[in-house]
């Protein structure tokens, strides 16, 4: 059953397999395309670096008008990811716009992880501590780094 | 046509012009070849029907956010000619493409089959015909094998498939020259192979080179080609699913430009005005295409006779002329005689608008343009002040099924005004028909989406209850130790509680009558009955009770544990 946003989907894959952006890469469930499973790896020169954090991307028949839903699956520690995995990024909510891809999505999160915004938190510590005590946060984060190696 | 999940990537590397021309031809938000193309006051392109649903929402452009509106939108429809005439022939420059990368092979003519429904003009009956140009012989290069065993007919065909990319797309030239010195290792022999080739190919039949040299590089269909006599059949004239078979095969297939179906060319406009504009399927499309033969000419006479069309069709078929480009092109060099007696007789029988453009689009290759008549759209409504019946009325004037709740009415209008609308867009409008039959396949698709979301949203409420009854659990556990200290402090300390009484009543009396009776548990026993509850009511009880099972035997180990250490002491 091909629908406008399954085809995209597929396009989004094709794109993703033909030219991958540098450390994400991202593939649909075998028996469900709205189903996406996704690896980022911590960008270099962050505390994050080596990292590889799982996501889950939950699209539905709206998809590209309205934007999926996205869950880190690996334990995070970042001031914009909720404690659930869910995140706190503009272009997943009111900045969303329809051209962009699974690619673009996953590149966003990545320069997250590399630029975090403080000012609108989702995880209060890590916010303070990225703001205060980098030290303390860099620490928490390569916990989150060690345990991203495990599952 | 273009139903495989294409991309800019397809291109080898090479190509990179054409990656770019692929890329820069496709909508930003589907991905797709542009269809009925629309651009914003900020240049930025879209399908009609990406951008209207993105409008119908937001008021900004999607990739430059500026702020626009529905208003702001102006077709652009030299570029979506020219994305529908790309997506035609994008298969067969693709295969030429790939092909000219890996080694040559013999099976050349064979590639040339896979055609769709792109305009081979020049391919199938002039074998033998001949254009020399520097830029196509540049071309061959690339494309004609330096083998010797090619056969004169192979290179005639080759080539005039370059003539033919070229005439479509002047960047090809470029790229293919590239890639020509890209691939020094073949080109070096291949270069120098081309011209040899071409000059091979023009010794061995040099009386037909010299005679049809054509030094304007005009389309096939202005300048025709002498014909063997020995060949009366009518050769394919657009690509068929049998484009380069034997010239004996007496169907000339044409895409019809409203249903894209392959139909035989001479039946074109009876095909139209029956079926297609009338929004029927044709009937025809099942018969062999032999038996349409068969009938075409007399149902062309009849059509004839109704006078509803000044052009030259039957000539076409009846005579059956080898050349179908003769006909065909004098009565598309009258283009404004006919678009004009169509018009005319459009108006005489009342026929709808997208009738007129249609008929207009169908010659749309011809000398003579005409403006492209803007349609009516179907407006929007303000569906917060219509009540259920005003909107079933409203569904009911598009003939459009009015079942559901107003929820679901109001979408498919909406849905409908934006298919309907960006079909007014088009240079290759789809029917009535086809629109409708859009507007059932979304339907059924949002409905599906809807009930996914719901099993969704209950399983996501059916793991929190569950999150929430670990929540208690932990609870449980957590009150387990001060519990069992008070228990294991009884036997010194003489509480009224006993421990054994405890673990005993719980262990005979189920979870239900555990709950009330102990006063020192009231944690433990709040949380099991919290828990116990959920547990009910999602029915999970079977694991629930392993659970509480799972608490009191910790719960015991524990206090035997305790009890051992006490004796020990008091020992």
């Amino acid at each position: 059953m091909s629908t406008p946003s399954r085809r995209r989907l597929m396009k989004d894959f094709k794109r993703l397999q033909s030219d991958p952006p540098g450390g994400i890469s991202g593939a649909p469930c075998s028996d469900n395309i709205m189903l996406w499973n996704a690896v980022i790896f911590g960008p270099g020169e962050t505390p994050f670096e080596d990292g590889t954090f799982k996501l889950l991307l939950q699209f539905d028949e709206t998809y590209p008008n309205k934007p999926p839903t996205v869950k880190f699956v690996s334990k995070m520690f970042h001031p914009n990811v909720y404690a659930n995995g869910e995140l706190c990024l503009d272009i997943l909510q009111n900045r969303w716009s329809p051209t962009y891809d699974v690619a673009a999505i996953l590149t966003s999160i990545q320069s997250l992880l590399h630029d975090p915004n403080p000012n609108s938190p989702a995880n209060a510590e890590a916010a303070n501590l990225y703001r205060e005590n980098r030290k303390e946060y860099t620490r928490r984060v390569r916990e989150v780094v060690e345990t991203s190696w495990e599952s | 046509m273009n139903r495989g999940i294409t991309d800019p990537s397809d291109w080898p590397a090479e190509f990179s012009p054409l990656r770019e021309i692929d890329s820069n031809l496709r909508c930003p938000i589907c991905k797709e070849l542009l269809r009925a193309a629309i651009m914003l006051q900020c240049f930025h392109n879209f399908c009609s029907e990406c951008i209207r649903r993105h409008l119908d929402k937001e008021s900004t452009c999607p990739a430059c956010r500026v702020q626009t509106s529905t208003a702001q939108m102006r077709r652009n429809v030299a570029l979506d000619e020219i994305a529908n005439s790309f997506g035609d022939c994008r298969s067969l420059l693709l295969k030429t493409v790939t092909d000219s990368l890996s080694p040559p092979k013999h099976t050349k003519p064979a590639q040339l089959s896979r055609a769709e429904s792109m305009d081979l003009d020049d391919l199938a009956p002039q074998t033998k015909r001949r254009r020399t140009s520097s830029r196509i012989s540049s071309k061959s290069t690339t494309l004609s094998s330096p083998t010797s065993q090619d056969t004169v007919e192979m290179n005639g065909l080759v080539d005039s498939a370059a003539e033919d990319d070229n005439d479509k797309d002047d960047d090809f030239m470029v790229s293919s020259q590239g890639s020509s010195s890209i691939h020094k290792g073949k080109s070096v022999s291949r270069s120098t192979a081309g011209p040899t080739l071409r000059s091979r190919a023009g010794r061995s039949e040099p009386p037909i080179t010299v005679l049809e040299k054509t030094p304007e590089p005009a389309r096939s269909w202005t300048t025709t080609a002498p014909q063997p006599p020995s060949q009366p059949a009518s050769p394919s004239h657009v690509a068929t699913a049998t484009a380069p078979t034997p010239p004996t095969k007496p169907t000339t297939l044409v895409a019809c430009p409203v249903c894209s179906m392959g139909i035989p060319e001479a039946y074109t406009n009876t095909h139209l005005d029956r079926f297609c504009f009338r929004g029927l399927k044709d009937p025809a499309y099942t018969i062999s295409f032999e038996l349409i033969m068969k009938q075409a000419p007399v149902v062309i006479e009849t059509y004839e006779r109704q006078g509803t069309t000044t052009r030259d069709v039957v000539g076409s078929t009846a005579s059956n002329t080898s050349s179908p480009q003769k006909p065909s092109s004098s009565s598309l060099g009258a283009g404004g005689g006919y678009s004009n007696g169509s018009v005319a007789g459009g108006s005489s029988d009342g026929s709808s608008p997208l009738q007129h453009r249609t008929m207009q689009l169908s010659i749309s290759g011809s000398p003579v343009k005409q403006p492209y008549p803007e349609l009516k759209r179907i407006p929007k409504l303000a569906y917060g002040v219509l009540n259920e019946k005003q909107l079933r009325k409203k569904l009911l004037e598009l003939g459009l099924p009015c079942h559901g709740d107003k929820q679901l009415m109001q979408k498919r209008h909406a849905e409908y005004v934006t298919i309907y609308n960006a079909n007014c867009d088009a240079t290759r409008p789809q029917t009535i028909t086809q629109l409708k039959k859009t507007l059932q396949i979304w339907e059924e698709t949002y409905l599906r989406d809807l009930d996914t979301k719901l099993v969704q949203r209950r399983q996501l409420e059916q793991q929190q209850a569950r999150q929430q009854a670990e929540l208690a659990q932990a609870k449980s556990t957590s009150a387990d130790p001060s519990s069992s200290t008070v228990d294991a402090t009884s036997s010194a300390v003489s509480t009224p509680l006993s421990s054994e009484g405890a673990s005993s009543t719980g262990g005979e009396a189920g979870s239900s009558s555990f709950v009330p009776n102990q006063a020192n548990n009231t944690n433990v026993a709040v949380a099991v009955a919290k828990a116990s509850a959920f547990a009910h009511v999602l029915k999970y009880a079977d694991e629930y009770a392993e659970l509480i099972a799972d608490v009191r035997r910790r719960q015991q180990i524990d206090k035997e544990k305790r009890v051992s250490e006490d004796t020990t002491k008091a020992e």
